[in-house]
């Protein structure tokens, strides 16, 4: 991590929002069209995953906690929905939806199955990128 | 609708979930584990109460009618099965909170334990295909982990073919229910047990009853595709090679029971004498391989094929009487196998190995341990009033009724061997004046109650057939017609 | 549709056997992908093969004339995901193994090691 690329940094830091919008919009969009909380966190890690390869990462030890506990955040939002079905007297994974009206947004629809694709979202997100620090955490021979 | 079916699977997770919040913390982990499993247990039971009063329990998931969405459906066999792995499991998590290292219990012990029984649970509940494919992976990913804990060397070059060989037969499990959809054009398996016997192209069923003999048969360790198991068990402790030992072959096999008894039987002629074949030819190989070892837990590892073929034995019968003891046998093996690996893995935590050659006199330093062996190891080999005596009594007369005279001559020879094989366990490492001196401390009292609990219900088994035999006798009738099971899952479309 | 399809299949999946049977721990997790990609085609394939409008309802009230199979699409996207966690632990682990062997030559790791 020592050399650095300019173009690389410069074209990480121009990509690396457009990513994360491109992102939230696939989520939003996985509704009822192709898209969904799978390939929005796919593209989600992989701008992380871009961020790491350009900028280094300052602290290497331990820096892959947090993602490890998002993975369990996102695993216990997506069962959560399939439990909160049960409290109504459904049968597990019973998902329901509705319409809201929002200022400024329009008719909104909302459905509990996108609560369980925001957990799919945190869970790919967290799973990528502590597979991507694990590859490159130690150095060959480094243990 | 009952969501019942489901919790089994959905706690475990849960649990799963809150371990890998609580992994710096491994006191919490035990209790919250241990509290966890207890729970399931008994619910695990009160599903098998509930199959024998109300009959199968179908659930559908997200309320989606049934050849359209996931269903769960338990019968006696799925029930038992899950009661019996919550039991085993239960007794292998005691074990672990005493024997495992405290850099193996921080790296996730827990949750992948959980997660393992997520995918098991799942497994045998499912009345989805691809379903079933889907927890496979589940427990795979799972015991991929558990393997490789710990990192020593031996363990991830065994854990790399492992994965290979499993990646292999899941890529194949995937060509099966490709071609199944392809016949059939539904995955749900009572819809696919509606649908096989109008197939047609009777070529393409024998193809698909080869890939799914052949998917389970890797899984479940049979012959010819066993040579995986014996080394893939000895990498890791005795408690994971415990639960593996006991749990995971056997999803395999019912896996196998399943297909078979729904799909193929009746369609594809071949499926039965086939399996016969690979029964006899799974138990002599097995316990061959185990007569030419001299590590407890290779022996054992090898006694686990050559048990497997006398699972397949019942399946290959095809009799209540035989299909009630494959079941018996299941039953009693899950118990008795990890009783064995974990007596393996307390003479390892003491004495640090488990070459015959290298022990000795454990029957000085504990006689407790020495009697427990002692007795499981005639249970494994079917010596009365065990567990092992009335289920190979069952196959073996369920076998001579229909005449078949060869494989139950394999089988008794194969008792015979298992016999020797565990005396000489007995002999060298337990009666034998120590070849090794050794000077350390003896057992853990929580280690020998964990095994306690699981020889205990191998001989409740066996003094008390006449009333586990009822439960055994209901799982076989399902199996042998499965009307009930079918009328079940599709008959709730009109609810 | 249909022979051109199975030639993909047949040489995908033959390619990817060809690499698991090679002794580098890398090329065996490259087989394997090669092997699950080719077994979603073939999913693909199952549902049966031929021109269908997309079976999604996007404000629409009916899906068209002809809407093709969706079973088999979310099948594979289940297979996907599958094997994307499968080969995210092998890389790890051919990682790790080849760091502690020290050699990513399958036939090196059955050493004296491994057996008494």
């Amino acid at each position: 991590m020592i050399a650095r690329s300019v173009i690389l940094t410069t074209c990480a830091r121009i990509a690396y929002p457009v990513l994360l919008l491109f992102a939230v919009a696939l989520y939003w969009r996985g509704h009822n069209a192709p898209g969904g909380g799978f390939i929005a966190g796919l593209l989600t890690a992989a701008a992380i995953a871009l961020r790491f390869i350009a900028h280094g990462r300052r602290d290497r030890s331990g820096a892959s906690a947090p993602f490890i506990t998002a993975i369990g955040v996102g695993l216990a939002i997506a069962l959560t929905t399939a439990f909160g079905s049960l409290a109504f007297g459904h049968a597990f994974f019973t998902h329901t939806f509705g319409h809201f009206h929002l200022p400024l947004i329009g008719d909104v629809e909302l459905a509990t199955a996108a609560l369980f694709d925001l957990g799919v979202y945190i869970v790919v997100v967290g799973n990528v990128i502590t597979v991507v620090s694990a590859m490159t955490d130690r150095e060959p021979g480094e243990d | 609708m009952s969501n019942l079916p489901v919790l089994p699977v959905a706690l475990p997770m849960a649990a799963g979930i809150a371990l890998i919040f609580l992994r710096n913390s491994p006191s919490l982990s035990r209790a919250v584990a241990l509290v966890a499993n207890l729970i399931v247990l008994v619910l695990a039971a009160q599903l098998v109460e509930t199959v024998r009063i109300d009959g199968v329990q179908v659930l559908n998931f997200g309320e989606w009618p049934a050849p359209f969405g996931i269903v769960f459906a338990v019968d006696m066999l799925s029930a038992l099965m899950v009661l019996v792995t919550m039991v085993v499991s239960s007794a292998t998590l005691l074990f672990a909170t005493v024997s495992l290292d405290d850099a193996r219990e921080r790296t996730f012990f827990y949750p992948l334990f959980q997660f393992l029984l997520v995918g098991v649970n799942g497994s045998f509940l499912t009345g989805d295909l691809f379903n079933l494919f889907v927890w496979f992976e589940v427990l795979l990913i799972s015991s991929y982990g558990l393997l490789a804990l710990g990192s020593e060397r031996y363990q991830l070059q065994e854990t790399f073919k492992y994965l290979v060989i499993n990646a292999l037969s899941s890529t194949l499990f995937l060509i099966g229910v490709a071609l199944i959809y392809s016949l059939t054009g539904t995955l749900n398996m009572a819809d696919i047990a509606v649908k096989f016997p109008q197939i047609s192209d009777k070529g393409s069923a024998g193809a698909v009853a080869i890939v799914f003999m052949l998917v389970f048969g890797i899984k479940g360790a049979l012959f010819p595709v066993y040579q995986w198991l014996p080394r893939a068990y000895f990498a890791p402790p005795a408690v994971i090679s415990g639960l593996f030992g006991g749990l995971l072959t056997k999803v395999g096999v019912y896996a196998l029971y399943r297909v078979t008894s729904l799909f193929f039987v009746g369609n594809v002629n071949f499926v039965l004498p086939v399996l016969s074949f690979i029964a006899g030819a799974t138990m002599l190989f097995g316990v061959l391989g185990a007569l030419s070892q001299f590590d407890m837990k290779r022996v054992l590892s090898y006694h686990i094929i050559s048990q497997i073929g006398y699972m397949i034995m019942g399946l290959a019968i095809f009799t209540p009487l035989a299909l009630a003891g494959g079941v018996f046998y299941i039953i009693h093996h899950i118990l008795v196998k990890t009783a064995l690996f974990l007596v393996a893995g307390a003479v390892e935590a003491t004495r640090g190995t488990t070459h015959l050659k290298r022990l000795g006199g454990i029957v000085d330093t504990s006689p407790v341990l020495t009697g427990l062996f002692f007795v499981a190891g005639l249970a494994l080999a079917g010596a009365p009033p065990l567990s092992g005596f009335v289920a190979k009594f069952m196959l073996m007369q369920g076998g001579l009724e229909q005449h078949f005279y060869i494989m139950v001559g394999a089988s008794v020879v194969t008792g015979f061997l298992t016999l020797f094989s565990m005396m000489k366990i007995f002999r060298y490492a337990f009666w034998s004046p120590e070849q090794v001196p050794f000077s350390g401390r003896g057992g853990h009292a929580t280690r020998l109650v964990s095994i306690t609990i699981l020889v205990g219900l191998g001989i409740v088994l066996g003094l008390g057939a006449g009333f586990a035999m009822p439960y055994a006798t209901i799982a076989a009738e399902q199996l042998i017609d499965p009307s009930a099971y079918i009328a079940a899952v599709l008959g709730s479309q009109a609810r | 549709m249909d022979v051109p399809i199975l030639l993909v299949i047949a040489v995908t999946l033959t390619c990817g056997m060809y690499m698991v049977l090679e002794r580098t721990l890398l090329r065996v997790v490259i087989g394997l992908g090669l092997m699950s990609n080719g077994v979603n085609l073939m999913l693909l394939a199952s549902g049966g093969l031929g021109a269908g409008t997309a079976p999604i309802l996007h404000g629409q009230r009916d899906y068209g004339a002809s809407p093709v199979d969706p079973l088999p699409q979310a099948l594979i996207l289940t297979a996907i995901v599958i094997g994307f966690g499968v080969t995210a632990l092998l890389l790890t682990l051919a990682y790790r193994t080849y760091q502690s062997v020290g050699s990513d030559d399958l036939g090196e790791l059955d050493g004296k090691l491994t057996d008494e």
